[in-house]
């Protein structure tokens, strides 16, 4: 299940398998929609809680785009044309931006990640002080960059996905990307943090897969 | 979504950007520990939770059918209405139109007209003449009349008549 929603290991067919579950999950079957749901429901949440900080308010996000997508279902408003995930990351990004519009209003801030406790978020290869630095790093990246970078490693999307959410063509998408990563390797140099040893490259790169 | 595409879109996931440096790939890497650490910082009943509060929305069925109006009744409301709008558009220009300025004949038109007016007197100078004889030959047969009721026959035959 985590393999057909990693970004680098989905299998050639889990297209086909999205589609027959969006399909039976359309008619009505549970089972179905708790796949779904399984497959998507970190990575929104991921997103949501890069972005706005706050657990709480990221699960209440997730819920809020999981009862858009199955209203739609439901309804039978939904016609697969093999663009699910952009469709729903997109879905994510509008209720997080009017979140941050409803926090502005009221005077509050959604750009605390640096603040972040993640104690309870351990990571397999990096240190939480690591993991602290790239969060603040990510807060001072422009709202372009940002959002690329969490498209690409929080939703899990690939850069063919990212250009029908963004509207962007791929060499762009690819440049920006690119730029983003350089700014926050200078700044994980300046805050005194070495870029992550290369050599766990690898390893790291198969960290999505691990359950 | 293509074959082609989806070798495209294949292909990129494990490629990813081509031209990154060994440091910045790095940095990517660091992205995707902390996007997982972000995930498995949810709750573990996330996923329960969500199923539970979007189950019924999904098993509500198709929403229901929006009745559509008569298409000729509302065919027949628009050509009303349009009628409508022309009238009250031909009563507001008839209302606010400014006034007609006073026209003024050109010579030409003057002596068409005059010669008009001088045909039309002729036809009625002859049609007076004609007139004229009508009520001459009338007049004459009146005075017949009057001198012929004046003898004893037309008397007796007024006392036959009363009896």
């Amino acid at each position: 299940m985590t393999r057909l929603a990693s970004r680098d290991h989905r299998e050639p067919d889990a297209g086909k398998r999205l589609a027959d579950l969006l399909a039976r999950a359309s008619a009505g079957d549970n089972d179905a929609w708790r796949s779904i749901i399984d497959l998507y429901a970190r990575r929104v949440f991921a997103l949501a809680r890069s972005r706005c900080g706050d657990p709480d308010l990221a699960e209440e996000i997730t819920q809020s785009v999981f009862a858009t997508v199955a209203g739609t279902l439901g309804s039978g408003g939904y016609t697969e044309q093999g663009k699910f995930e952009p469709w729903l990351f997109r879905i994510t990004m509008n209720r997080v931006r009017d979140e941050a519009r409803r926090a502005r209003r009221a005077g509050l801030s959604l750009e605390n990640a640096g603040a972040l406790p993640c104690a309870a978020a351990a990571s397999p290869g990096l240190s939480p002080s690591i993991l602290s630095r790239l969060r603040q790093g990510l807060a001072e990246l422009s709202d372009a960059d940002r959002e690329i970078i969490e498209l690409r490693h929080h939703a899990g999307l690939s850069f063919k996905e990212l250009t029908d959410i963004l509207n962007e063509p791929l060499g762009t998408l690819l440049a920006r990307h690119h730029r983003a990563l350089k700014k926050l390797r200078n700044f994980l140099d300046a805050a005194g943090i070495n870029s992550p040893d290369h050599d766990d490259q690898d390893q790291n790169d198969h960290a999505e897969a691990k359950p | 979504m293509t074959n082609r595409d989806q070798h495209e879109s294949h292909e990129l996931r494990l490629t990813g950007h081509p031209e990154l440096s060994a440091a910045d790939r790095a940095v990517e890497s660091a992205l995707d520990q902390l996007a997982h650490a972000e995930r498995h910082a949810a709750s573990p009943a996330l996923e329960a939770r969500v199923m539970a509060s979007t189950q019924a929305l999904l098993s509500r069925g198709p929403a229901p059918v929006v009745s559509i109006p008569n298409r000729s009744f509302a065919r027949g409301f628009r050509v009303a209405a349009a009628i409508g709008v022309m009238a009250c558009a031909g009563a507001a220009w008839l209302a606010i139109r400014p006034a007609a300025p006073a026209e003024s004949f050109p010579t030409a038109a003057v002596s068409t007209l005059a010669e008009d007016i001088d045909a039309l007197i002729t036809a009625t100078s002859f049609a007076d003449a004609g007139f004229t004889a009508e009520l001459d030959k009338l007049d004459a047969d009146t005075l017949n009349f009057g001198q012929s009721s004046t003898g004893q026959d037309w008397l007796d035959a007024i006392e036959e008549t009363s009896l």
